[in-house]
């Protein structure tokens, strides 16, 4: 075999090498993160008794705050880099193109609209209670899928090039910002404690059905882009050349989109707005996996990690305080989004 | 054999090319020239199936290229676009695996690896393969893109001004590299504006005006009369900027690639 076929198998068991270090520090912060709390878990006498305080502490709120944070962090992370490849930008991520923005405007429109109670309400039923997260999420797929097209109507009409797309982002994130604050303008004191819950994004919300229902919307999607990575790398030459190369760059671009909306929305209408994951979490990862075959997976992966580890810091800084883990992504993502504003010489 | 019957396409009412007629056999080489906006760049991708044209058809090998699916399409014709620069940071060799993108699909087989790394080797881009496309020169990074055209293994190979931004060194070296592989089978087309180089390098030269084929043949038509035609220009004002081949490539670099090429013959004969 020839010497480059054999470094290029060395790269890509290098990539599996690090995607398993990620695996193992992953685990580690799992444990970390069912340590850290207001109250310290004794985990020798957790067995003893499975109706206890601490036994449903771990259970009912750290362990699917955990998992949320997991799911959060790699959905934000895997819709983020799809963006910036598709629209061959690197700053494109739902936040920074409005998408998480449209999306926390249509789960706010259905509380104040529509009136749908969502998670602070405590008195309803299972089913009701899943019906309301469907409707929810639903009018937040329908907006993010708006600001989607905002997007694809700029591109059509001024190009690709990155300052005109983030520009579009950061004004249609405006408008719909202004368009929460209307409706919170009008909402009562429910609702509006429920809307501002929402704009401090939080996988604290997280229960068992919450997470099983955005799992069956997410991971599909996670296998999809997954296996469809070398698309993306076609992408990367250029829409002609990915056309030249048998793919609809047209098609491809639309479907990854509606797909990176979809979970955003999961995301958001689940927990709230989450800023900076996507934009950062692909960043952060690219010098540890060199090349883009094993990118998709990483991020997934490494996007979990850093909501994760991000949660547990927002969690513990200020103890018995919890702070809404958007607080502390946004504290890192500003300043990286600054950095990179200032190094990348085509915006 | 590329075929090309009768293409006419417009943007919207502006016809961009009109009733373009031209048959290619395996091995050309050939150089499309035209002043700007003469159809050159819409001719290729006309040809490449990204453009359908509105009447007319393109046919490679017997096949009419509008009935084919992208990923089969891929298969007969492979491009090379004018800009090289690329977002992310793929390494070479993973950008030109890609060239076998039509063939694999979800990953690819040990064999597309294989070739892929022959290619690299025959284009002597082994030590580069783990670099980063985004770090290399215009000229290393318009070979890349060569190496992954040729890797789809597509009988015909179609590059827009392959030799736009590079300095003489990397011109002389790329075509070259063209007639190595026109020599081994291929049908290569590509659009050019500096005349020295059909000159000194096509079998083939096809000269637009306006969206029209004003004139086909070999070295010979790049005479006076045609180019005072097709750029609308007195030849003796121009004359300075048209050197002969033999000014132009006198003591360039030797790079042997036709030796190189006849050691891959197999992997670089399409299909």
């Amino acid at each position: 075999m020839k010497e480059t076929a054999n470094q290029y198998y060395q790269l890509v068991s290098r990539q599996h090498r690090v995607m398993l270090v990620m695996g193992l520090f992953l685990a580690a912060s799992v444990l970390i993160a069912l340590n850290v709390g207001p109250i310290r878990l004794n985990w020798s006498d957790l067995w003893a008794d499975a109706h206890s305080l601490q036994w449903r502490i771990l259970v009912d709120i750290r362990f699917p705050r955990v998992l949320a944070a997991i799911l959060a962090g790699g959905a934000l992370s895997m819709s983020g880099l799809a963006m910036q490849h598709v629209l061959r930008n690197p700053l494109a991520s739902p936040f920074t193109l409005g998408v998480s923005g449209a999306a926390a405007f249509g789960a706010a429109f259905a509380i104040v609209v529509f009136g749908v109670p969502s998670w602070l309400t405590t008195s309803q039923s299972p089913v009701a209670h899943v019906a309301s997260r469907f409707f929810t999420g639903g009018l937040a797929f329908l907006f993010s899928l708006l600001s989607v097209f905002i997007i694809l109507l700029v591109m059509k009409r001024r190009g690709s090039r990155p300052s005109v797309i983030v520009l579009a982002g950061i004004m249609t994130s405006s408008l719909f910002s202004a368009c929460t604050s209307a409706l919170q303008y009008f909402a009562d004191d429910r609702q509006l404690a429920e809307i501002v819950f929402w704009t401090f994004g939080d996988p604290g919300r997280a229960g068992y059905v919450l997470l099983l229902v955005q799992s069956a919307i997410i991971l599909p999607v996670m296998i999809w882009m997954i296996r469809h990575r070398w698309d993306f790398a076609l992408l990367q030459s250029g829409d002609d050349a990915a056309r030249a190369g048998g793919l609809n760059p047209a098609r491809f671009r639309l479907r990854v989109l509606i797909l990176a909306s979809l979970v955003t929305s999961a995301v958001v209408s689940g927990y709230g707005i989450i800023s900076f994951v996507g934009l950062v979490a692909p960043h952060l990862c690219r010098p540890f996996i060199k090349g883009q075959s094993m990118a998709m997976g990483a991020s997934v992966l490494f996007g979990g990690l850093f909501l994760l580890l991000s949660d547990i810091l927002a969690r513990s800084i200020l103890q018995p305080v919890i702070l809404p883990v958007s607080i502390v992504t946004a504290f890192f993502g500003a300043p990286f989004f600054i950095v990179m504003l200032i190094q990348n010489r085509e915006l | 054999m590329i075929r090309v019957q009768n293409i006419h396409f417009a943007y919207g009412r502006m016809p961009a090319l009109q009733d373009i007629s031209f048959e290619l056999n395996p091995g050309s080489l050939c150089g499309i020239l035209g002043a700007n906006g003469s159809g050159k760049t819409t001719l290729l991708k006309c040809l490449l199936g990204i453009l359908p044209a509105q009447k007319g058809s393109v046919q490679i090998g017997g096949k009419t290229l509008n009935l084919l699916s992208p990923g089969k399409r891929a298969r007969h014709v492979a491009y090379v676009p004018q800009d090289t620069k690329q977002f992310g940071a793929s390494t070479v060799f993973e950008t030109v695996l890609l060239g076998r993108k039509p063939y694999f699909g979800t990953s690819p087989t040990r064999h597309d690896v294989e070739m892929a790394s022959e290619i690299l080797s025959s284009l002597e881009l082994d030590n580069l393969a783990m670099r980063s496309v985004q770090t290399l020169s215009s000229g290393q990074r318009q070979r890349v893109c060569i190496a992954k055209a040729l890797c789809q293994q597509a009988p015909v190979l179609l590059l827009d001004e392959p030799t736009a931004n590079l300095d003489i060194r990397y011109q002389v070296e790329v075509m070259r590299l063209l007639q190595a592989l026109s020599r081994q089978g291929k049908t290569i087309l590509f659009s050019v504006h500096d005349m020295a180089i059909p000159r000194a390098f096509c079998t083939d030269i096809l000269l637009l005006k306006e969206g029209k084929l004003v004139a086909r043949g070999g070295k010979e038509v790049l005479n006076k009369t045609n180019i005072e035609f097709l750029y609308d220009v007195c030849y003796e004002d121009i004359s300075p900027l048209l050197p002969s081949p033999e000014q132009q490539w006198q003591g360039c670099p030797e790079r042997d690639h036709e030796r190189i090429f006849a050691k891959c013959k197999n992997i670089l004969n399409s299909n």
